[in-house]
């Protein structure tokens, strides 16, 4: 529509003889133009607005539902930080781009395109121009593009590794105060905040150059033009009117070319950050197997490992090789060894939080990989090294556990878990800051058994016990014992003498089993057991 | 936008002055160049037949579109500097500042929330700048130029078009009205997901242990629908007022060309003589009528951007405008010589629940004290206050009859060496932890902590030994880290002894026979200093030379272990458990 408009000018300029009524004609049908423009532009908006933003949406829920099946292996690969800018600027970046090109790219090639048209119709000769200039821009928009996609890609990267220091400085910010080291952090934090700079500026030398060059080759187009057209009007075959559109069309292709080239910087960010975001939801999980019957039941043996290794993906050595070990229903296995001797590792295989390389990990005498991951975690509770609350109130984390959980038995369960002076209402700020570690401990094991219908068959505690004082760790373990049965217990532990009726004790040295059996047998026949017993006594 | 202050944000674009003259004049010339080519267009235009008034012309345009191109380019990379310089300094503000506010306040502060302010505000203010430079100064200086050069030309013709355009600010003034709140509503409704996901994502491993993807995922897309709503409504607004000024920019172009030609037919009187109007004039007019309506057009075209960009700074500026910790003290601590002493130490987190009541100890030079006591006695929260994390509501903590208060705080830090409950450690390197804090140490000294408190054969078996990275792909074990973070300690002890040496339940994930080791350490490092150490292990605390029970945050026993074990009280109580 708006195509039409230097054109209706030219002629109500070359008719001005024709008097008011024709140019006052024109002029009406112009501002007729301009209201349809109007309606179709508003329309556009809407719908440019509405779809850009369904698609943000759209976009966060899949990536956010994709991470959430993600496996430890995934989680490790990318690591946090990267996911939240991911799903932040990435996808707002993305939404920007479509809505931009419903906006206005749908608008300028129209434009460009129309406007040639509209320019051949007056001088195929003159036209001839475009032979020329359409190939020259093409040409830039190319090479420009082509030099840009890897450069956003990597001001991305490197703007995850700025927000993961900042992160870190504030998860690490009684260290830094402690060591005095703020000089030390704001130097490396400006570091990253400088390499992140550098990066833009650099891409934005390259993708200025776009608006410059088309605007170049259109204003040289535009002086040929004239000095071809003049010619034409000196011959007679041209006139003044058609020679003025010609060269409105031409300003106007300018004009959009400018809007194109823009577009083009926005369509590239976007094109890295889609890359990214592609990158969250290509990445393959772990199988997860459908059969739910987890009381497809082997009564002799809970949970089985027979000779199961595991490598973590890029490390050079196993960080377990050939376990076995069997643990029956309602008995308890305690696991001993060095620091970094694969313990953690061990227990992350169960629910399947890691897949074993080789070996068979059975769960009531089936393959854990026949199950549905969610039905094998409904039956095993972890509570891990360290305790992460979430901001809400104890309740809201203890519904964790139990999803049906109401306030008596968040009572029983706090009770159980020692923490009777725990309101289940009290808030609880985000990580359980507001908490002391004995406390973050205690509320993460309430929150591991609680249970309105069927307890757990198995209850996996990682050095759980660690931040509380002997009195009650004692305290703890009777209260569990009392209230869960039939429920097996896998313990993590340094201290022996909390572990000494245990059904199975294993002893791990560099992730093997170099030690099995109860107590006593461990005392005569394991004497990395002896050694760790008398050290302790 | 009028109750936003534009005054800290001018203030801090702080790149050198060149750059902004430099960008300035890039500006002018590329306004001029623009203008003038219309100009010279119609004036080629008209002057078509005099014999090679054209050719000259034509290369005068060639020549000016050079020019033109030039500064665009010129214009458009100092905007961009501009843009990621203040961002980059608004970062390394923003960052000072996380490093100055208090710890209570950090305690409940949200990360993802300053984490979105740091990456995402800032990211969005940036793209607001360089849309900002680029259409403003460009704007202002066309607006201005055309206007002096339509009056040239015509100011019948001039005034026409200068009379109807506050008609498309109207407009525009109209319909963004509304729209402010949309914005400043997205903004922290962007806020609410980032902190969502660095909390949830965050703790992915527990969300996933207890099936709870679900109830992340609902959580997340609930507060998703309202941004959804929210963001649609702030686009809309700012979406409308591009058409819209471009139709009532159509509207001048319009009547300006049917007045125009009015003047040319001679139905409005006064464009005779020097005045003349002609087709020349008129089309030159025309285009600089386009010209000047330009950049009303462009920059209603990036107003969400723009208000976008004004929502993000505003949250920025209120960090940064975040009271900050008082850290007016300016003594330097000077280190003890004779005894610490604690007297009627009060502390509560909120009024109506005290954590500490009314301690008193003294802990003379050389002598090892031992806190001890059920979880959640307060143990924790009396590291907060002698390291001034905290402040105590009454009473004091003095070092040789001082207050501790009076010393500026990185100066009593200095002198007060902590090993912290959760051991925090670095995305760096193994030998980066070990000398943190203490970077004038060498690796040789790095190696021989470790050797000390028992860390060097595991870190000797990492696939780099010292220079292994540690991060999220690698993650040590608890024990593996708080053999770090001891070791750290260590090594910050053998370059500069501290005046007090705090350890909390530093122990307490360590394997019995490392922890053998590290008791052997711990002696070493603790020989004839001041020690106060926080254990769950009564084993490890018998030599102490005073043994304080705290129960309900309150002093219950004092005394050594010998006194204690039989005094039938808590200690007896927790020491038989």
């Amino acid at each position: 529509m708006e195509l039409t408009v230097p054109l209706i000018m030219a002629s109500m300029i070359d008719n001005v003889e024709l008097g008011v009524e024709y140019v006052a004609k024109n002029a009406a049908f112009v501002v007729v133009i301009g209201i349809v423009g109007l309606g179709s532009a508003l329309v556009c908006q809407y719908m440019g607005s509405k779809a850009s933003q369904e698609i943000g949406t759209d976009l966060r829920n899949v990536v956010f539902e994709k991470i959430n099946t993600y496996s430890n292996e995934n989680l490790d690969r990318f690591g946090s930080s990267t996911l939240i800018t991911r799903i932040t600027t990435d996808i707002n970046q993305v939404q920007t781009a479509v809505a931009m090109f419903i906006r206005l790219a749908v608008r300028a090639p129209f434009l460009i395109i129309g406007a040639a048209v509209m320019a051949c119709f007056i001088d195929l000769r003159l036209s001839a121009v475009f032979i020329l200039l359409i190939p020259l821009i093409a040409l830039t928009l190319l090479i420009v593009t082509k030099k840009t996609i890897p450069l956003y890609g990597s001001i991305q990267a490197k703007l995850d590794r700025l927000t993961s220091r900042f992160s870190e400085q504030f998860s690490g910010v009684r260290v830094i105060r402690a060591f005095n080291t703020q000089d030390y952090e704001e130097a490396r934090f400006e570091k990253t905040v400088e390499d992140f700079k550098d990066e833009a500026i650099k891409t934005a030398k390259i993708s200025s150059a776009l608006n410059p060059l088309t605007a170049l080759f259109t204003g040289f187009s535009i002086a040929a033009v004239l000095y071809f057209g003049s010619f034409q009007i000196e011959s007679g075959t041209l006139t003044a009117g058609d020679l003025i559109a010609f060269v409105g069309y031409l300003t106007q292709i300018s004009l959009s070319l400018g809007i194109v080239a823009n577009l083009i910087v926005l369509f590239t960010k976007a094109a890295a950050s889609a890359k990214r975001i592609v990158e969250v939801l290509d990445a393959e999980n772990i199988q997860n197997a459908i059969d739910s019957n987890v009381n497809a039941a082997d009564k002799e043996s809970l949970i089985q490992f027979s000779n199961v290794s595991f490598r973590y993906s890029g490390a050079n050595e196993d960080t377990l090789s050939d376990i076995s070990f069997n643990l029956g229903y309602g008995e308890t296995l305690a696991i001993l060894g060095n620091t970094g001797s694969g313990k953690s590792t061990l227990i992350n295989l169960i629910p399947r939080f890691y897949e074993s390389d080789s070996g068979v990990i059975t769960f009531a005498g089936r393959d854990i990989r026949e199950y549905d991951n969610r039905e094998l975690r409904e039956q095993i509770r972890v509570v891990p090294q360290t305790s992460l609350l979430f901001s809400g109130t104890v309740i809201d984390n203890l519904k964790f556990g139990d999803k049906n959980a109401d306030e008596k038995a968040a009572v029983t369960a706090l009770e159980t878990a020692c923490l009777e002076g725990i309101s289940h209402d009290s808030p609880v700020s985000a990580g359980g800051k507001n908490f002391s570690g004995g406390q973050r401990q205690r509320l993460a094991i309430a929150r591991a058994i609680i249970h309105t219908n069927t307890p757990p068959k198995l209850l996996i505690f990682d050095n759980s016990f660690s931040a509380l004082d002997g009195a009650t760790a004692r305290r703890l373990r009777e209260n569990l014992k009392k209230h869960l049965p039939d429920t097996a217990f896998i313990v993590i532990t340094e201290r022996i003498n909390s572990i000494v009726d245990s059904d199975v004790i294993l002893v791990l040295d560099d992730g093997r089993v170099i030690g099995s059996g109860k107590h006593e047998e461990l005392l005569s026949n394991c004497e990395k057991y002896r050694d760790i017993y008398e050290s302790q006594q | 936008m009028k109750n936003f202050n534009y005054k800290p944000l001018l203030r801090e674009i702080t790149v050198k002055k060149s750059v902004i003259i430099f960008a300035l004049l890039a500006a002018l010339i590329s306004v001029f160049t623009n203008i003038s080519t219309p100009a010279l267009i119609g004036q080629t235009i008209d002057d078509i037949g005099d014999n090679g008034s054209t050719l000259s012309s034509v290369i005068l345009l060639a020549i000016l579109v050079i020019i033109s191109a030039i500064s665009g380019y010129v214009l458009q990379r100092f905007a961009y500097k501009i843009a990621y310089e203040t961002a980059a300094s608004l970062r390394l503000k923003a960052e000072k500042k996380l490093n100055a506010l208090s710890i209570s306040k950090l305690d409940r502060t949200a990360k993802g929330d300053l984490i979105n302010t740091v990456s995402v505000d800032t990211e969005i203010l940036s793209d607001g700048i360089i849309q900002g430079v680029l259409q403003f100064i460009t704007g202002i200086l066309t607006v201005l130029g055309t206007i002096i050069i339509m009056l040239a030309i015509n100011y019948r013709l001039a005034l026409v078009v200068i009379i109807i355009t506050p008609l498309s600010l109207l407009t525009a003034k109209l319909i963004t009205g509304r729209s402010k709140r949309e914005f400043a509503a997205q903004s922290a409704l962007r806020a609410g997901i980032t902190a969502h996901a660095d909390e949830w994502i965050g703790g992915q491993r527990v969300v996933m242990a207890f099936n709870m993807e679900n109830e992340s995922i609902s959580r997340f897309s609930a507060l998703n629908e309202k941004l959804r709503k929210v963001g649609f409504k702030a686009q809309l607004f700012s979406a409308l007022v591009n058409p819209t000024t471009r139709f009532v920019n159509g509207l001048v172009y319009a009547f300006t060309g049917l007045v125009g030609l009015l003047l040319i037919l001679g139905v409005i009187p006064g464009g005779n003589g020097a005045n003349a109007v002609t087709v020349g004039v008129l089309a030159a007019f025309l285009s600089y009528a386009n010209q000047y309506t330009k950049p009303f057009n462009e920059i209603s075209a990036t107003y969400a951007e723009l208000q976008n960009a004004l929502s993000s700074a505003k949250r920025i500026f209120t960090l940064l405008n975040e009271p900050e910790e008082d850290n007016s003290e300016t003594d330097e601590y000077i280190p003890m010589k004779d005894s610490f002493e604690v007297s009627h130490l009060d502390f509560s987190y909120n009024e109506n629940k005290k954590i500490l009541q009314d301690i008193n100890f003294k802990l003379k030079n050389g002598e090892n004290i031992a806190v001890v006591g059920p979880t959640g006695c307060g143990k924790t929260t009396l590291i907060n206050l002698l390291e001034r994390f905290y402040e105590p509501l009454s009473g004091e903590i003095s070092s040789d009859g001082e207050n501790i208060a009076k010393y500026s705080k990185p100066s009593l830090r200095e002198n007060i060496s902590m090993v912290l409950q959760d051991s925090f450690i670095f995305n760096d390197t193994i030998l980066e932890n070990i000398r943190y804090g203490t970077p004038e140490a060498t690796e040789k000294q790095a190696a021989e902590a470790a050797r000390i408190v028992g860390a060097h054969s595991f870190i000797k078996r990492l696939p780099d030994g010292y220079d292994t990275v540690i991060s999220g792909n690698r993650e040590l074990s608890a024990g593996q880290k708080q053999l770090l973070s001891l070791s750290r300690v260590m090594l910050a002890n053998m370059i500069k002894p501290a005046s007090l040496l705090i350890l909390d339940e530093a122990t307490s994930n360590i394997d019995t026979v490392t922890e053998r080791k590290i008791k052997k350490a711990v002696k070493i490092l603790t020989e004839g200093r001041t020690s106060i150490i926080i254990a769950h292990r009564l084993s490890t605390i018998k030599d102490s030379d005073m043994i304080i029970v705290i129960d309900g945050g309150k002093i219950v026993e004092t005394g050594t272990h010998d006194s204690l074990i039989n005094a039938d009280g808590v200690y007896e109580n927790m020491y038989k458990a």
